[in-house]
């Protein structure tokens, strides 16, 4: 590449054309990802498709038709000679396909993919990451990068001299930079229509790689930080094995009543530990925080309370009940044990603390706990996710006893069975009516925790709490189970979030500057030419579709110099111009993927 | 005589092991019933006592289920229409209860140990083994309880 006066790189079509085809091929996975997540959702098949349903399609398409558009680029060898820097575009392309990967990666860390796209969950993140609220966030930032990237790609099209690169592949780089811009617009559209709320592209960025941080137990020595994240970290590790046990619970040795009663008794340690934290935040000294929280805390600690209440009944529940298999703990039991202590040594001030320790352990008083208000985000965090692993363990805890109950694993004494039956065993199945307290139990501890949670996540909310992204991700997915309208999270309405339209100069401008013209009086002429040119074009255009409403568009964007104007009123962001776009058919090696 | 007191001489004059295990089935159902009147009483002990409480309940329940434990046992136990009140420790501190529980829970942690080496079927061998387990836990939680 011939480098310019001022020691910058030449600008070519060709290595850019080469980058953006490796973008829009993750691009494309993406638009396949929220294909399938679509197809999961209650809301697919009902009806006519909504506007987010109209923009996934558009989506997907014009990819396709980019992608399509740029393949025979990618097979041309690179022209022989001494090594050359690369254009400079086509390095931070480069660099977007190589970040979006990863990030993409990150998702599919809770999903496994099966023949034919089907998605499957592999962590308790999976349903929020396959939930209409998440897919919508998702396609949202497609669009991002799609108006993001059409522009540069745009730019080295139209470029003058030094620039490099062949008439076909700046032409090809420009048709496929405005699909680019045709699936910006499609996505705005969706967005004015049904806008997707911050908080559900703020959930998006918090999702974790499917990874739990090692087991481990607090040796006595951590600040009150360090047994905030030990918290938040055991808190994940229980979440994830109660989730992963609900499948194997109709084969699973570790499905035994010693299990699920100690994870029931432990929900009422870490309640009691929950409500012992809360209390004493309620009672710190107000000039500390800057807005009254006593009332809160104190309601949360009150339904800490009533949580640990109905994890006792539900404890009680199992009286004359028995599994088939015994002795066995279960790794969501282990996990809450240690949750238990990483509350406990949270709650109380002995170092030193566990459940065995004796009565001589005060509480931990509230100047030692929330001294500043980040350490009330970070104590009120680990509430927060501590109980809400109680909500989710109530929930995974009744699923298994439902499947142990209708596969003949819970088992109760024959002498507590009506007399019709004649059973000459000890223990025998119980009933699908005999079950029904025990669930139910279960079923109050779920709400209870529920209530206690949501106490606590309207704190977590007031103070900036970083746990605020589980409320959201638990109403992504109560959104998707739910309706497909789901009202109740939908407000409030989001702030305003549009995108700029793109300042670009059109084909006359683009001549005087390249002319060195820079007196504004004079660009300012010369865009407005553009704009009557461009609006010209729009209403021939719309007349013609009047004349003959069935005839396609021809391919105006074969021209360099049309293909420009259309380029430039695709950024412009007016939707009537991709009414222009010629819609081309995908050749079939178009399907053909390639690794970025 | 309180329930303690009482379990801990029937496990002495357990002579065989449906004796034995009928005993432990009422001394596992004899300390969930203290620790459950105990529960609430002192918030440093609230954690022990209702894990001790679970380990309790799952050990009545597995020594239940042992293949020698005599059918009359269970019967009655599931027939009964309240729990006895009595003999709860009533005027104990949480200290002595804790401690008073902690020494049921060892001596029915070696009897059940001893008879799970000695029977002579697995279900009851598995059933006792399991058992002093729980009773073992019950004297960790309880055991190291001290005066304030």
């Amino acid at each position: 590449m011939r480098a310019t006066p001022d020691g910058a790189c030449a600008s070519n079509a060709d290595d850019v054309a080469c980058s953006l085809r490796r973008l829009l091929t993750v691009m494309s996975r993406f638009a396949a990802d929220i294909k399938a997540a679509s197809g999961r959702q209650p809301s697919a098949g009902r009806g006519q498709p909504g506007p987010w349903e109209h923009a996934a399609s558009r989506a997907s398409e014009t990819l396709r038709y980019a992608a399509a558009l740029l393949q025979p680029i990618l097979a041309q060898p690179r022209q022989p000679g001494r090594a050359r820097q690369p254009d400079p575009v086509a390095r931070r392309l480069d660099a977007a396909a190589t970040a979006l990967t990863a990030g993409r990666e990150v998702l599919h860390t809770h999903l496994a993919s099966y023949p034919g796209g089907e998605l499957r969950a592999r962590s308790e993140w999976a349903p929020v990451v396959l939930s209409a609220p998440v897919t919508r966030a998702l396609l949202y930032e497609l669009g991002t990068w799609a108006h993001q990237i059409a522009p540069l790609g745009s730019e080295r099209a139209f470029a003058r001299a030094p620039a490099r690169g062949t008439p076909e592949a700046r032409r090809r780089l420009s048709a496929a930079c405005q699909r680019l811009w045709e699936l910006d617009l499609a996505v705005q559209a969706a967005d004015e229509n049904d806008p997707v709320p911050d908080q559900d592209l703020r959930l998006l960025h918090a999702i974790p790689a499917s990874v739990l941080v090692p087991r481990h137990l607090p040796d006595g020595a951590e600040p009150v930080t360090r047994l905030c994240q030990g918290t938040i970290d055991t808190a994940e590790r229980v979440r994830r094995h109660a989730w992963a046990a609900v499948p194997r619970a109709s084969w699973s040795p570790a499905l035994t009543m010693e299990s699920l009663r100690e994870s029931a008794t432990y929900a009422i340690v870490i309640s009691h530990n929950c409500q012992i934290l809360l209390s004493a935040l309620a009672t710190s000294p107000q000039p500390r925080r800057a807005a009254d929280l006593s009332a809160p805390l104190a309601e949360a600690a009150d339904a800490a309370g009533d949580a640990r209440q109905a994890w006792l009944q539900a404890v009680r529940a199992w009286h004359g009940l028995l599994t088939d298999t015994g002795g066995t703990i279960s790794r969501a039991a282990k996990e809450a044990a240690d949750l238990a202590l990483w509350t406990g040594r949270l709650a109380y001030a002995t170092p030193g603390w566990t459940p065995g320790a004796g009565p001589a352990h005060l509480p931990r008083p509230a100047r030692d706990l929330a001294p500043r208000p980040a350490d009330l985000q970070q104590v009120i965090a680990a509430v927060h996710h501590a109980q809400d692993t109680m909500t989710q363990l109530a929930d995974t805890d009744h699923d298994q006893i439902r499947t142990a109950s209708a596969t003949g694993r819970l088992l109760m004494p024959v002498h507590t069975l009506p007399e019709s039956f004649d059973i000459p065993y000890l223990y025998s199945p119980v009933p699908a009516a005999s079950a029904e307290p025990l669930l139910a139990a279960y079923r109050d501890a779920h709400a209870a925790s529920a209530q206690a949670c949501a106490r606590t996540a309207t704190i977590a909310e007031a103070i900036g709490a970083p746990s605020q992204i589980l409320t959201t991700a638990r109403a992504a997915t109560q959104a998707s189970a739910d309706s497909p309208a789901a009202p109740s999270r939908r407000a409030p309405e989001p702030a305003a979030r549009p995108r700029p339209a793109m300042n670009l100069p059109g084909p006359v401008e683009h001549i005087l500057h390249d002319l060195g013209v820079t007196a504004p009086e004079t660009l300012q002429r010369a865009a407005t030419l553009d704009h009557a040119t461009e609006q010209l074009i729009l209403q021939a255009a719309h007349e013609q579709s009047m004349r003959d409403p069935a005839a396609a568009p021809p391919d105006l964007s074969r021209s360099a110099s049309t293909a420009e104007i259309i380029s430039h009123l695709l950024a412009s962001g007016d939707p009537r111009a991709t009414a222009l776009l010629h819609q081309p058919e995908p050749r079939p090696s178009a399907q053909a993927e390639i690794e970025p | 005589m309180n329930r303690i007191t009482a379990a801990r001489a029937r496990i002495d004059h357990a002579e065989d092991l449906p004796e034995l295990l009928t005993a432990a089935f009422t001394a596992f159902d004899d300390m969930l019933a203290v620790l459950h009147y105990h529960l609430e009483r002192d918030d440093g002990t609230f954690a022990a006592f209702i894990l001790s409480a679970t380990a309790a309940a799952n050990g009545r329940d597995r020594i239940a289920a042992a293949p020698s434990q005599p059918p009359a046992v269970i019967a009655s136990f599931y027939a009964r229409r309240a729990p006895e009140s009595g003999g709860l420790l009533a005027e104990a501190t949480v200290i002595q209860v804790a401690l008073a529980v902690a020494g049921l829970s060892e001596q029915l942690a070696g009897s059940l140990e001893a008879a799970a080496g000695a029977a002579a079927g697995p279900g009851d061998r598995a059933s006792c083994a399991h058992a002093a387990r729980h009773a073992t836990r019950i004297r960790s939680l309880l055991g190291r309880a001290r005066e304030p």
